[in-house]
């Protein structure tokens, strides 16, 4: 058979998930007919714009950017999210997500590490993002799926809510802020309609506590932190 | 039915039955007489030398310090309370002082003004540090002062001409001093209440040849008074509310000294019928009930000093039949347990202590012209303490401990990161842990704390990281005796 077949190439860009239609693209060979001998001639690689929309579940580990609060938040971490995009102009998509993430650790006695039970802490975080997302794809060679790579960034709302377990602090202790958070991820459109993602995400945001207790102090603490994790979504 | 208080002491005499086993296995274990157990710091005063020079010494565990005092004269009383402070007295010379002891030195500081000229017989100290004095001034009229910050004020309306022989100040500042004034019949007992710096009048209506020879009184101001009535027969009464209530003893002889404790039970030692006489009185109201204590010595025996502990167990001391020293301690059913001085003939037993850790002090001479002072352990075994030319005239045992309590503490930050607080973090040792009962922590005046036994740390929350916080810590027995104190300051940024 000289017919030779449709061969991928994978390119080193950003993907994006995209339609049905836009599958066979990046990665096509054409075939033309010199007399009877058939001449290839590979086509270049093309990166798809996609302005589809999706909405994904995902879950993910979460850490603290901050060291003094990694020594305290030191367990815990899940991380889970609800987002979605819409896609408004070629490759480029609108983001949103609602994450819900809980950290516990115990109080940082300076000087002599003193860990008992009455000093455990316990702090979780309702983030609101908002952010700009640019994404590519790319058909995969001898498959139907398709591999695509994102970048997003925006501003991110933080509501966190404290919980000391301490009779000389606040027990209790709520306070939200405005930060920012940027986050790259790849996800693989499984059909034409189901997707899985992998995504890292780098959010900040310096919030101010205000303790109403006698003789302790409020601190000025950066919430944001670093989650990795990956998604399941719907592509529409 | 079940005697409540009979159950207490039957209570007390197994604790100390076991306090005093244990004392003896470390002191076997030890194969000499340290004492492994607090004893309580002692005063002991008197002369020595055969050209009289006042002698005065503290005793802690058993060690004697070297002579306090530097006066050519005799120390004729001593008395030291529970936080270490005491008063000695003599004639002449300047010994007049207030000691203080803090555990490790001793500091003498001779009262003001100058009483070199007085002579005086008695002294008392209460747990505060005021004193009482009495005896004679330069002029020999009948001198009684209150001491307060070692300045002495002469106390007002006394008898002219009268004979101090005790005095004894309460806790609440309240004295009561007793002695004679000579009338044309002899000596006529006097006793009076002291307070405010004024003499109240004389409490007593006997007739003469009557003697009041010992006071005391005690936290309630409850006291107690004794010594020989007109009919040449042994006196004591209650103090109550500013009345006297004599005691019917119907003995013949004269009591030498009394003690009361503040829970109300006394202990009196005289002369009876027909040798020495002591008895335990558990005073309630104005009445008390009388537990003569059986087997003291007979004929020329008699009791010169007496003393009890806040748990009622008491000492005597005085002379056998034989002119020979003779000591004993009291339990709370008022049965004797007999000192063995193993001093011989012409010895004394002239003043004797005892204090809440079940020890006892006694002093006197040994009979071949030296000095004699004893600790005396809760099994009534003697160590002896001094043995120089001279005598032991006083002595006083407190509950002061000689250990001092140390205590160390920092500042630390509890960082929940959102939110901190400054924690002071106290930790101390227990030199007592047989005696110690309870703490009370204090932070700027202010109680915060009071800990029990097991007690060698605590956390204080939420500190001001600007503030500076000193803190003091007191250790009491079960009978909320001051055994130790420890301080510390951490300051602030």
């Amino acid at each position: 058979m000289t017919l030779k077949y449709i061969a991928s190439i994978l390119c080193f860009a950003p993907w994006i998930v995209g339609s049905e239609e836009s599958l066979p693209v990046c990665s096509e060979t054409e075939v033309s007919f010199f007399g009877s001998k058939p001449v290839v001639a590979k086509k270049a690689c093309k990166i798809e714009e996609s302005s589809k929309s999706d909405i994904e579940i995902k879950a993910g580990y979460f850490f603290f950017a901050s060291p003094r609060m990694r020594d305290v938040y030191n367990s815990g971490g899940a991380d889970v999210q609800v987002s979605g995009a819409w896609g408004f102009w070629h490759w480029l998509r609108l983001y949103g997500s609602v994450e819900y993430l809980q950290r516990s650790g115990h109080a940082h006695t300076k000087e002599v590490p003193i860990f008992i039970e009455e000093d455990s802490s316990t702090i979780w975080e309702i983030p609101i993002s908002l952010g700009l997302q640019a994404r590519f794809t790319h058909a995969l060679t001898h498959s139907s799926k398709k591999i695509s790579g994102y970048f997003t960034i925006g501003p991110k709302y933080f509501f966190a809510h404290v919980h000391n377990r301490s009779h000389y602090v606040d027990r209790s202790m709520n306070q939200n802020g405005l930060g920012g958070f940027l986050n790259v991820g790849m996800a693989v459109a499984l059909t034409s309609h189901w997707m899985v993602d992998c995504f890292g995400e780098g959010s900040y945001c310096k919030l101010h506590f205000k303790s109403s207790h006698e003789a302790a102090y409020g601190h000025n603490v950066q919430v944001g932190g670093i989650t990795f994790g990956g998604g399941f979504g719907y592509i529409f | 039915m079940c005697n409540w208080k009979t159950g207490m002491d039957m209570m007390n005499r197994t604790l100390r039955c076991l306090f005093g086993c244990f004392a003896v296995f470390l002191s076997c274990v030890g194969g000499e007489n340290i004492y492994a157990e607090e004893t309580g710091v002692g005063l002991i005063g008197g002369f020595v030398g055969s050209t009289p020079a006042a002698y005065g010494a503290i005793v802690v565990n058993g060690s004697v310090s070297s002579n306090i005092l530097s006066a050519s004269t005799s120390l004729n009383s001593v008395a030291l309370n529970d936080l270490g402070v005491g008063l000695v007295g003599g004639a002449h010379s300047g010994v007049y002082s207030v000691v203080s002891h803090n555990g490790v030195s001793t500091t003498v500081t001779p009262i003001t003004p100058d009483q070199s000229a007085s002579r005086l017989n008695y002294v008392a100290i209460n747990s505060s540090g005021v004193g009482l004095i009495g005896g004679t001034d330069a002029s020999l009229n009948t001198y009684v002062a209150v001491v307060s910050g070692g300045v002495a004020t002469a106390v007002s309306n006394l008898i002219l001409g009268s004979v101090i022989e005790g005095v004894a100040i309460s806790d609440s500042g309240m004295g009561i001093i007793g002695g004679s004034y000579r009338i044309s019949a002899g000596p006529l007992a006097y006793a009076a209440l002291v307070s405010g710096g004024v003499a109240s009048s004389n409490l007593l209506a006997l007739d003469a040849n009557s003697e009041i020879l010992s006071v005391a009184i005690n936290s309630s101001d409850v006291g107690l008074i004794g010594g020989y009535d007109t009919a040449g027969g042994a006196y004591v009464a209650i103090i109550y509310n500013g009345t006297v209530y004599p005691l019917s003893l119907s003995l013949s002889g004269s009591i030498e000294s009394v003690a009361i404790n503040d829970s109300g039970v006394g202990l009196i030692g005289g002369i009876g019928n027909g040798g020495a006489y002591a008895a335990r009185l558990v005073i309630s109201g104005t009445t008390a009930t009388v537990t003569p204590i059986p087997g003291l010595p007979t004929g020329n025996a008699l009791i010169y000093s007496v003393a009890i502990d806040s748990y009622g167990a008491g000492i005597i001391g005085g002379r056998d039949g034989n002119n020979t020293a003779f000591a004993a301690l009291v339990d709370n059913l008022a049965v004797p347990t007999t000192i063995d001085t193993s001093l011989g003939s012409g010895s004394i037993i002239y003043s004797a202590s005892i204090n809440d850790f079940g020890f006892g002090l006694i002093g006197g001479i040994d009979g071949t012209g030296l000095a004699y002072a004893a600790l005396v352990d809760d099994q009534g075994v003697p160590t002896r303490l001094v043995q120089h030319t001279g005598q032991i005239t006083s002595v006083s045992l407190s509950n002061y401990a000689s250990v001092p309590i140390t205590i160390s503490g920092f500042r630390l930050n509890d960082d929940f990161v959102v939110v901190s607080e400054l924690f002071n973090v106290l930790s101390w040792n227990n030199p007592l842990p047989q005696q110690i009962a309870s703490y009370q922590l204090l932070r700027n005046g202010t109680l915060i704390a009071l800990l029990g036994s097991n007690a060698t740390s605590y956390e204080d929350h939420n500190r001001l990281c600007t503030e500076t916080d000193v803190y003091i810590l007191n250790a009491y027995d079960a009978l909320d005796n001051l055994l130790g104190t420890a301080s510390i300051t951490i300051y602030g940024k």
